[in-house]
C-alpha cells in the first residue's frame, strides 16, 4: 500500500499528549488582548466611517455638477455680454451693434473677427450685429 | 429535526461577514476562539515569548488589513498558519537565529523536570527527524490541523502530507529511544 494510500493519523494517544506536552500552551496577557482588540475596534470604527462618507459621495457629486452646470451658464452668459462691449465703454448698449456693424464694413482681419465672433460660427456678419443688439436690449431691461 | 451547529469553517465564515460590516462584537469572538492557538503556534515557531506575544499582535493586525478582501474557502486557522510561520521567522531573524523547532525541543524537558527522561527522548527523535516530516507531525498533533488543513497551509498535495506524516510516524517507531510509544497496548 502507498504512504498517502495508508490511514493517515495512526498515533498512539500518548505520544500525542507528549507530543503537546513539549509545546504547552500560555497564557495571553491581558494587556496584550486589550491592545489588539483596541486597535480591531479603532480600525474597525475608521472602516464604518469611510464607508458613510462613500455613501454620501454621489449625493455630493451631484449637487456639485448640479452647481456648476448652473455657474456656468451663468458664466457663459457673462462672457457673451462681455465680448458684446464692441466699443470698451464697460457696458453693452445699442452703441456696441453700431460700431460692430462699422467694423464689419472695414472688412475685419482675423483676430479682431474672433474678438467680436458673437456666435462662434467664425464669420462676423450681420448676425454678430443682431447678438450684440439683442445683448443690448436684455441687459438694458 | 434541529440544524447542525455550524462547522469550524462555516463559523469562521461568519465572523468574517460579520467583521466585514463592523461588527466589532464578531472580532472579539474570533479573537478569543483563534488567539490561544496562534499564540502557542508562535511560540513552538519562535522559541521565546515576547516574540511570540509580537506575532500575535502582527498576525491579527494582519488579519485586520486582509479582511475587507479575504475570501475565506477554508478554516480560519489553516489561513493564519503561513502567516505565523512567516512572521515568526522575521522574528527569529531579526534575533539571528535559524530553527525554532530544534531550541524548543532542546529546552522541552527543562521545563517539565518531572516528566523524567521519557520526553526527553522524544524531544531527542523529534529533533532527529528530517523538518518537513517534522512540521507535518507537530501541524497535526500539536497545532491540531487535519491532513488537508496541513496541505493547504503549506500549499502542498494531500498526498505529500501523508506521505511525510507516515514516514515520520514509520521513523518513530524505527527509534529505539521512543519505540515503546508504539508497543503499548
Amino acid at each position: 500500500m502507498r504512504p498517502e494510500d495508508e490511514p493517515p493519523d495512526d498515533a498512539p494517544r500518548k505520544l500525542v499528549s507528549d507530543l503537546r506536552a513539549l509545546f504547552p500552551a500560555a497564557r495571553v496577557p491581558a494587556e496584550v488582548d486589550e491592545a489588539i482588540l483596541g486597535r480591531a475596534r479603532a480600525t474597525l470604527a475608521a472602516r464604518r466611517r469611510k464607508r458613510t462618507l462613500l455613501r454620501l459621495v454621489p449625493l455630493a457629486a451631484a449637487a456639485t455638477l448640479v452647481l456648476w452646470l448652473a455657474l456656468g451658464r451663468k458664466e457663459r452668459d457673462t462672457r457673451r455680454v462681455a465680448s458684446a462691449d464692441v466699443d470698451g465703454s464697460g457696458r453693452v448698449d445699442i452703441v456696441d451693434a453700431y460700431v460692430l456693424a462699422l467694423r464689419i464694413e472695414d472688412r475685419p482681419d482675423a483676430t479682431e473677427g474672433r474678438r467680436f465672433d458673437q456666435n462662434g460660427d467664425g464669420e462676423l456678419d450681420r448676425r454678430d450685429v443682431d447678438l450684440v443688439a439683442s445683448a443690448a436690449v436684455r441687459v438694458g431691461s | 429535526m434541529p440544524d447542525a451547529p455550524p462547522s469550524p469553517a462555516e463559523r469562521d465564515r461568519r465572523w468574517i461577514e460579520e467583521i466585514r460590516r463592523g461588527d466589532e462584537r464578531a472580532f472579539e469572538e474570533l479573537y478569543h476562539e483563534h488567539r490561544e492557538w496562534v499564540f502557542r503556534l508562535a511560540l513552538r515557531l519562535t522559541g521565546r515569548h515576547a516574540d511570540a506575544l509580537d506575532v500575535l499582535q502582527e498576525c491579527f493586525a494582519y488579519l485586520l488589513r486582509k479582511l475587507p478582501v479575504l475570501d475565506l474557502r477554508v478554516g480560519l486557522r489553516t489561513f493564519l498558519y503561513p502567516a505565523v510561520q512567516h512572521l515568526s521567522a522575521n522574528a527569529r531573524q531579526r534575533a539571528g537565529r535559524a530553527h525554532a523547532d530544534e531550541e524548543a525541543l532542546e529546552r522541552a524537558p527543562a521545563r517539565d523536570p518531572g516528566a523524567g527522561t521519557e520526553r526527553d527522548q522524544l524531544a531527542a527523535a523529534l529533533r532527529r527527524l528530517p523538518e518537513a516530516q517534522r512540521e507535518v507531525l507537530l501541524m497535526r498533533f500539536v497545532d491540531g490541523l487535519l491532513l488537508e488543513e496541513i496541505a493547504a497551509a503549506l500549499d502542498i498535495p494531500l498526498g505529500t502530507v501523508k506521505s511525510r506524516m507516515h514516514h515520520a510516524l514509520a521513523a518513530l517507531r524505527a527509534d529505539e529511544a521512543v519505540r515503546a510509544y508504539f508497543e503499548d497496548g
